[in-house]
């Protein structure tokens, strides 16, 4: 009897263990229902939930400096003076209005009156100064041009003026990247607990390496954004990101593996976006043969062909160019993007007059899958013509650190984001051409170029200096220019009026959703 | 018990000794560090170094061991490089997620083990046996990943049942919570369950061939109380202790099953404190892992004994 009662007990258990298990799958609730709705909203008038899945975590810490894991959220919690449009004019964000001194050795700004940081208080010319200062400290890219300024005066609750001892061209690319932010909450963002800007979300909450929430800023000073609230999942792994947009968890995809985007691609229910792409360049150290001579740096430009690299490993998002500037940015010399002609025979036959065929060449390569990938086809182009290559594969932080140390070697093919500026800011800011590049280049020519380009006072004198300083780069070639890749982000077609800024940042403040 | 405990207490100390020094020193093997992390990749020398003073990576290493160790032992496990956040609430903020699905494996795991084990220790006809063997040699065959991935296009893709990226606690919502967890729990379980299985099938049949074995027979005993009162329990043993190191590694973290489903446990935290020297982190994370390893096996031998009465925790 006992037996019967303890067989029944056992049974009803495993019956109300699967009627359990299929409640929970078919229940009330359905968590895959509730993963489309949260993203509904059929008009730009309702409300929703936009989710972005991001490769790289969120970094409030570093939040002036130009970061991946930042471009979901930072231009929607913090905003800038000014803004560059497409055409890379800027516009009046926070500034209303500004003014550059006939002499160019100063600016006035005028600030948006009305503006209040998230925590209520006023924004004001005192917040600008402080955020300038902050900038100064921090590892910002174009941290240098703000150590450029002589004083920044606050003249007035919203008026304050910048000045310099010599003209800075490139303020706005410096405008572009300074969000401005609050001086009393500043010390929050080192670990994200206190993260107040001006912008039209307000930073709700961050779990680290996980997932971080920005909800509505009811009161934003300009029109309500549509959207309740933003999610932003870190998603490191490539196939949990492809299932995260196609189970329609997420309508943005920002890092996706390049492979899984031309999947992507394909799909029409999603659309790739370009985006402010990087640079593959290949350095070569001039301290060391055999590229102490320019005749064997000029023929390794002749020995890659890099229309293969592009079109085989980027696809769609290849660029070829031999220049590191942005194609899209102001005075882009495009008479000199293929100056080097993809030519084996030539690129020996001055490898031979060098007196460089048959030297080995280690080659240091940052370990990131595509730097690999085109690692190896410029091996097997250097071999073609003569050269030794060996590629010695670096992890992404040994690189850093070496890189920083000026220690790469022979050669070395690093990864540097364009970012969206400007010439003027990426000769100073990218590692292969400031002072004290890898490649042991500097000449007073090479200075009184950048120099040039910086004195430029017009958009033609602009253009005619960057022209002759690209061609004395081009020239000296210390610095080869592979190939470049545009930024690719997957957007779901049920996400409507998202903008890119020019640095690949997103704002979000018109953006709705629906099915 | 006690006693047990106690005679157990000076090589756990010592390993847990031995484990902070290597746990301390292994990151800084690694080329890189957090300051680097910290700067970027275009950061200059100088700002490089402004950080790594300020985190006070510029000290001797024995002076950066012992203030995080002296810490440690009066309960601060410091904090985040990198987050700049304490490790104690980054751990324990991960700590749900982990627990739920490490739970729910080693509930799948047991189930489908034990129960593979038992189907297969017991069953004398030929087809059956090769059933079971067949599903054995699938499951070893499929590593964890891949039996995640099928599960998420079929599941989760082609047909939507259940949600395949991302999770909601238990705490805050059980309902759902449930669902995102059923996939992941089960890609695992039905990873680690053949090993449990095979072991136990196994040592099911040979102990099938002991003479008390053969007394119950003669004396009677139906061959479903041969089966579980006699040949199961003695069986259990050698599978107790597969069970208990597995349970201790999904208790470290379940790296790739958490990857590939979006969840976000210790095992990817440990991932991402790695990949950006986050020293702190892993240091904590290593600890923790070799002490959850050390508690799974003292509480593996305390089962054992209480199963088998042969074996003597004193002893």
């Amino acid at each position: 009897m006992r037996e019967v009662q303890r067989r029944s007990r056992v049974r009803s258990a495993v019956v109300a263990g699967a009627v359990a298990l299929a409640l929970s799958v078919t229940g009330c609730q359905s968590a895959v229902k509730q993963q489309e709705a949260s993203s509904a909203g059929a008009k730009p008038t309702d409300v929703g939930v936009l989710t972005i899945a991001q490769a790289s975590d969120i970094q409030p810490n570093n939040v002036l400096a130009g970061r991946l894991g930042n471009a979901s959220w930072a231009a929607n919690v913090f905003e800038t003076l000014t803004r560059y449009d497409d055409q890379r004019k800027p516009q009046p964000l926070l500034a209303k209005e500004w003014k550059v001194a006939d002499d160019k050795l100063s600016i006035s700004v005028t600030l948006r009156e009305g503006v209040t940081f998230q925590s209520g208080r006023p924004m004001t010319a005192d917040d600008v100064k402080f955020s300038l200062d902050h900038l100064v400290k921090s590892s910002s890219q174009v941290a240098f041009i703000a150590k450029k300024f002589s004083s920044v005066d606050v003249t007035g609750p919203t008026t304050l003026t910048i000045r310099f001892s010599k003209p800075i061209p490139n303020i706005f690319d410096l405008f572009e990247y300074a969000f401005i932010v609050d001086k009393d909450s500043v010390k929050g963002l080192a670990d994200g607990s206190k993260v107040i800007g001006t912008g039209p979300f307000l930073f709700k909450s961050w779990s680290p390496g996980s997932e971080a929430q920005l909800v509505r800023n009811d009161k934003y000073w300009g029109p309500k954004p549509h959207l309740d609230s933003i999610t932003i999942a870190v998603i490191n792994d490539s196939t949990a990101m492809l299932n995260a947009v196609r189970s329609n968890r997420s309508q943005i995809a920002i890092g996706m593996n390049p492979v899984d985007i031309q999947s992507m691609a394909s799909n029409s229910a999603f659309s790739v976006v370009n985006t402010s792409g990087s640079v593959y360049p290949l350095g070569l150290n001039l301290t060391q043969p055999p590229f102490d001579k320019l005749e064997a740096r000029q023929a390794v430009n002749y020995a890659i062909d890099r229309a293969r690299i592009a079109k085989q490993i980027f696809g769609a998002a290849g660029v070829v160019t031999d220049l590191l500037w942005d194609p899209t940015s102001p005075g882009y010399p495009k008479d000199l993007e293929q100056r080097y002609t993809y030519d084996p025979a030539k690129a020996k036959q001055m490898l031979t007059a060098a007196g460089a065929e048959g030297t080995a060449v280690p080659i240091t390569v940052i370990g990131l899958p595509q730097n690999t990938s085109v690692a190896e086809i410029v091996r097997r182009n250097l071999e073609e013509v003569g050269l030794k290559p060996v590629i010695k594969v670096q992890e992404t932080q040994g690189f850093d650190q070496i890189q920083i140390a000026g220690k790469l070697g022979t050669a070395f093919m690093p990864l540097h984001g364009l970012n969206g500026l400007g010439a003027s800011t990426l000769m100073d800011s990218l590692p292969s051409l400031r002072r004290g590049n890898s490649s042991k280049f500097w000449t007073d020519e090479y200075q009184a170029l950048r120099n040039n380009l910086l004195a430029a006072d017009t958009d033609a004198a602009y253009a005619t200096a960057l022209h002759k300083l690209s061609e004395y780069i081009l020239d000296q070639a210390f610095t080869v220019a592979v190939v470049q890749a545009l930024g690719q982000n997957v957007v779901a077609k049920s996400a409507h009026e998202l903008t890119w800024t020019s640095r690949s940042y997103l704002d979000a403040k018109s953006a709705y959703v629906d099915h | 018990m006690l006693r047990f405990l106690v005679k157990k207490l000076p090589s756990i100390l010592l390993v847990l000794f031995a484990t902070s020094i290597i746990a301390f020193l292994l990151p800084r093997f690694a080329p890189g560090d957090p300051a680097q992390t910290i700067a970027g990749p275009d950061a200059t020398a100088e700002q490089t170094e402004a950080i790594r003073q300020s985190l006070g990576l510029d000290r001797p290493l024995f002076v950066q061991y012992l203030t995080w160790l002296g810490g440690v032992l009066r309960g601060h496990l410091g904090t985040s490089y990198i987050f700049n956040r304490s490790v104690s609430d980054l751990i324990l903020s991960r700590m749900e997620s982990t627990i739920e699905l490490a739970v729910l494996a080693s509930v799948f795991m047991i189930l489908i083990g034990i129960g593979l084990g038992v189907l297969g220790g017991s069953t004398r006809s030929r087809p059956g046996r090769m059933a079971v063997d067949t599903a054995n040699t699938l499951l070893l065959a499929t590593p964890a990943f891949l039996v995640g991935l099928l599960l998420i296009v079929l599941l989760g893709v082609t047909w939507r049942l259940l949600p395949v990226s991302g999770e909601v606690p238990l705490s805050e919502n059980p309902e759902i919570g449930i669902q995102y967890l059923l996939l992941p729990a089960l890609a695992l379980g039905l990873a680690h369950a053949p090993s449990i299985s095979r072991l136990l099938q196994t040592t099911m049949r040979s102990t099938r061939g002991e003479e008390f074995v053969d007394l119950a027979r003669a004396k009677g005993a139906s061959p479903r109380r041969i089966t579980f009162r006699h040949v199961l329990r003695t069986s259990l043993g050698a599978a107790v202790v597969a069970i208990g190191i597995r349970v201790g590694e999904l208790f470290g973290g379940a790296i790739i099953i958490e990857a590939i489903f979006a969840r976000n446990g210790l095992g990817q935290l440990a991932v991402q404190s790695v990949n950006a020297r986050d020293y702190q982190l892993v240091q904590i994370l290593v600890m923790g892992a070799v002490l959850v390893a050390v508690l799974s096996q003292l509480v593996t031998e305390l089962i054992l004994a209480a199963l088998d009465p042969r074996v003597r925790l004193d002893a």
